[in-house]
């Protein structure tokens, strides 16, 4: 297991030193000069010169890589161009709503999905799990930003259950849990219906298994051997779409922090890829791939701990 | 359930007068049909089996054998619908509610399935799923179901010291796999064991091991044991009656000793004939040496312990020398693992060799690790599985025509045509099978669309892999029969790798012993059989189930035709 485990870090420092690399060039080459772009249309060549030079932006490609690089791993993530303010100040603001928002919505949607997957395998063929898989299928095909509308309209204007948007701030964490309620539920929703489906086919694939029906002839009853011998075997596949689903609902909340005006990091990115804001950009996107890398090396962690073939192969 | 749920049915439906019911019959099986979607499986099938005695179920696969041994458990599938009455100690299982079965499955009936390699649950431990069959029943408290479930895995051979119940199904080997299956269907000493082609996966060493293992069970702990067997060998060695079925009927039962010597109905004597069969080989006189095998070696990387540790290698074939010469047929036996697939494998280029050679008419099969065209077009080979190693979605004709990619101008339009004709001729099919699809073929047919396949650029070498392993024994007989004849009509070599050492015996003028990656015997098929040298030959030898010679009747030590 340590070893599996030594292993899979080892993997993780690369894959983030190699995706470093990679975001630097990208934003490196994307056009727009951000000191020309604070400074404005009008202004003269050499003060942009010199807002270049205080701002680092004329030091060589290399060394400009190796001090944003270093001073990341140090937890400097530099400084806003526009707004003058720590990176990682912005960052951490931000985070308190992204973060909680992501996990609600995995949450909510691991919540769902489970029951629903296995609770349609259980009835393969039958009434109930045709209707999860109709269910599934509309959760599919519904774009999650229209679906959040439609939440607004029924529930922040027609019932007026919830607000329609922006975010209190955590000095009140069951009105900032409220506030985060219906942009959770517009993300988890489709997700829960492909992580349903994953698990229906998963647990049926497992349950025409020789080992079930070994189960079986031992006296467990349909539902125990799912239980005590299906559901375990066919999580494995339902890990690796949770940990995708992850890092998906923590990038791709984007659009649903502009419904609901929830300052998060996916409003943060926006706004300061319209600035030129590169420092920004580049900090949090690295953020992301950080959050998304370590997501799928606790997921390898978990296959570990559900698939003892991993732990101790032969 | 408990145990007095077994005291409230005492001799089950005691108004009807008991119809021709034997007084000790445990499993009672009358007029059993079974039907799935209007198409019938089973029809009239009675059975009787005694407390304490073997009954084994034989025939073809299809047959209903398995389907029969299912009821038996009240494990038959949601939509089969039944008549008849099959009574386990009185109660009918046809008719009982699903919590009663559930009840009496594991309790007192339990099964031990074929595949042992993935009748275990993967990620749970082997001591578990033992004791899991003693809690479901709640025979007992948690410790003393870990204490039975140790005692028990230590009574089918499952040495503690060695094999912990702590370990998981792939840290186990096929062998000791099954006899974790066998300790969880007997834990809670079941009056009825029922085993389904228990050994068919296992290698012969193993087999002979597992059948005296479940032998003995049956003798010791009084237990009735209905065996579901295709091979006539095992059933001949092991069981006190016989029945015989053929498309969802029986048609001969009766005590092992009589019905192997009476053999009354015909379809008995057809499967005993194919099961001694002998191919006609006919006499060749060897020419050139034709394949060349000269110490060959081949290691594998084995995956890394730590992190930085160094990759350790493991040699599957140490140094093998062989030579094939121009007609001869030459088997290569040993169990799994030996090496001989690594081996045949190499000999047809798909792996490298780390030392040696492997030459065909005196030049490398690879070349600068590449196949040479010109030398792999001369071997073909023909693999065990007729359902796997086709494209389901490829005509025959174009599974036929596939090697014509190796040669350098392929036959097209009327040659191309004329080719797979007379191929398909060659193994006694129609040339208008051609146009028809893979999956309208059965298993015998298959392995000879196989075989044609393999003929059709006409290779000096054919490699039989496992090639009728999968058939049963009728076809077995028929593919043996065609490849005899091809040697002799076309002067056609080939190597016959198996682990069925009756079929090498019927098939080849030469054999090899492998074991653990070397040569341990070769000599003459008929003396290396006959008087084997090496002791791993002398106990494959002991180890492989025989059939007593036809004349000598049931006596099941009376020797007769070794295999």
């Amino acid at each position: 297991m340590l070893g599996y485990a030594l292993k899979r870090l080892t993997s993780l420092a690369l894959s983030l030193l190699v995706a470093s690399l990679v975001i630097f060039l990208v934003v490196e080459v994307a056009p727009g000069d951000p000191a020309s772009y604070m400074l404005g249309l009008n202004a003269q060549p050499d003060t942009v010169a010199a807002l270049r030079n205080e701002l680092g932006l004329d030091l060589p490609k290399w060394q400009r890589y190796l001090s944003w690089l270093g001073g990341m791993l140090s937890g400097d993530f530099g400084t806003s161009y526009t707004y003058r303010t720590p990176v990682a100040q912005m960052v951490a603001d931000r985070i308190t709503v992204s973060l909680p928002l992501a996990l609600y919505a995995l949450g909510l949607s691991t919540l769902i999905a489970l029951p629903a997957g296995i609770y349609a395998a259980a009835r393969r063929g039958k009434a109930g799990d045709a209707a999860v898989i109709g269910a599934t299928q509309l959760g599919i095909a519904i774009p999650n930003f229209w679906f959040a509308m439609l939440l607004v309209l029924l529930f922040a204007l027609k019932l007026r259950w919830f607000s329609a948007g922006g975010f209190p701030g955590w000095e009140s964490p069951l009105m900032a849990l409220k506030s985060l309620t219906l942009p959770a539920v517009a993300l988890a929703l489709p997700q829960a219906a492909i992580l349903a489906r994953v698990m229906r086919s998963s647990l049926i694939d497992i349950l025409s298994e020789d080992f079930i029906r070994t189960a079986r002839a031992k006296g467990l009853s349909r539902r125990q051997a799912l239980w005590r011998h299906g559901l375990r075997n066919a999580l494995i596949p339902v890990l690796t779409i949770l940990g995708l689903q992850f890092s998906f609902l923590l990038a791709g909340a984007i659009i649903i922090e502009q419904v609901f005006f929830l300052p998060g990091l996916g409003r943060l990115i926006f706004q300061s890829i319209t600035q030129r804001d590169l420092i920004v950009v580049e900090s949090v996107v690295m953020l992301l791939v950080f959050a998304v890398i370590a997501v799928n090396f606790l997921t390898d962690m978990a296959y570990a701990l559900a698939d003892p073939r991993l732990r101790h192969p032969r | 359930m408990s145990l007095s749920s077994r005291q409230k049915y005492p001799g089950g439906l005691g108004a009807e007068p008991p119809v021709r019911q034997a007084p000790e019959a445990l499993l009672q099986v009358e007029g059993l049909a079974l039907s799935i979607g209007g198409t019938a499986i089973l029809q009239d099938v009675s059975l009787s089996l005694p407390q304490g005695e073997i009954l084994a179920l034989t025939g073809e696969s299809g047959s209903g054998k398995s389907m029969t041994a299912l009821a038996a458990i009240g494990l038959l599938p949601e939509r089969a619908e039944t008549s008849g009455r099959l009574l386990l100690a009185g109660r009918d299982l046809l008719t009982l509610p699903e919590r009663d079965l559930c009840a009496l499955r594991g309790r007192e009936v339990g099964m031990v399935f074929q595949e042992p390699m993935t009748a275990l649950n993967p990620v749970q431990r082997i001591g578990d799923q033992v004791m899991e069959t003693i809690l479901i029943h709640k025979a007992m408290g948690r410790d003393a179901a870990r204490a039975r479930a140790v005692e028990v895995m230590a009574r089918v051979g499952l040495d503690p010291a060695r094999i912990p119940p702590t370990r998981y199904p792939h840290e186990l080997s096929g062998g000791q796999r099954q006899r974790v299956g066998i300790a969880m269907a007997i834990a809670l000493r079941p009056k009825l064991l029922i085993a389904d082609e228990p050994t068919t996966a296992l290698d012969v060493t193993i087999q002979a091991q597992i059948l005296e293992l479940l032998t003995g069970l049956v003798r010791e702990e009084g237990m009735g044991m209905l065996m579901i067997t295709h091979d006539l060998a095992v059933v001949a060695g092991m069981a006190d009656r016989i029945a015989v079925m053929k498309a969802g009927r029986i048609v001969e039962q009766g005590p092992t000793a009589q019905v192997l010597a009476e053999q009354r109905h015909p379809y008995t004597r057809q499967l005993f004939e194919a099961s001694r069969h002998q191919a006609p080989l006919g006499l060749i006189t060897p020419g050139e040496t034709l394949l060349s095998v000269q110490e060959a070696v081949r290691d594998y990387p084995l995956p890394r312990k730590g992190l930085f540790a160094p990759r350790g290698q493991f040699r599957a074939v140490k140094g093998v020398s062989f030579d094939i010469r121009r007609g001869e047929r030459v088997g290569l036996v040993g169990e799994s693992g030996c090496g001989k697939s690594t081996l045949s494998r190499a000999i047809l280029g798909l792996e490298p060799l780390q030392a040696g050679t492997i030459t065909l008419g005196g030049k490398p099969i690879l070349s600068h690790g590449k196949p040479d065209p010109e030398i792999r077009r001369r071997v073909q080979v023909v693999f065990q599985d007729p359902y796997g190693s086709f494209n389901p979605r490829h005509s025959v004709a174009r599974i036929i025509a596939e090697p014509f990619h190796l040669l350098p101008d392929p036959p097209r339009g009327a040659a191309r045509q004329a080719a797979i004709a007379s191929a398909l001729t060659a193994v006694g099919l129609k040339p208008e099978h051609a146009e028809a699809p893979i999956h309208a073929f059965s298993g015998g047919q298959r392995q000879r669309i196989a075989i044609a396949r393999a003929l059709i650029i006409e290779p000096e070498l054919v490699i039989f892999d496992e090639a009728v392993s999968a058939l049963d024994v009728r076809v077995r007989a028929q593919i043996l029969d065609l490849v005899a004849e091809l040697s002799r009509t076309r002067g056609l070599s080939y190597l016959f790798v198996s682990h069925d050492l009756s079929v090498v015996r019927c098939i080849t003028d030469r054999v090899l012993v492998m074991r653990e990656g070397e040569i341990v015997e070769r000599g003459r098929t008929a003396d290396v059989f006959d008087n084997p040298e090496h002791w791993y030959t002398k106990s494959l030898m002991e180890a492989a189930p025989r059939l007593p010679a036809p004349d000598m009747g049931g006596d099941d030590d009376a020797g007769g035709e070794p295999l």
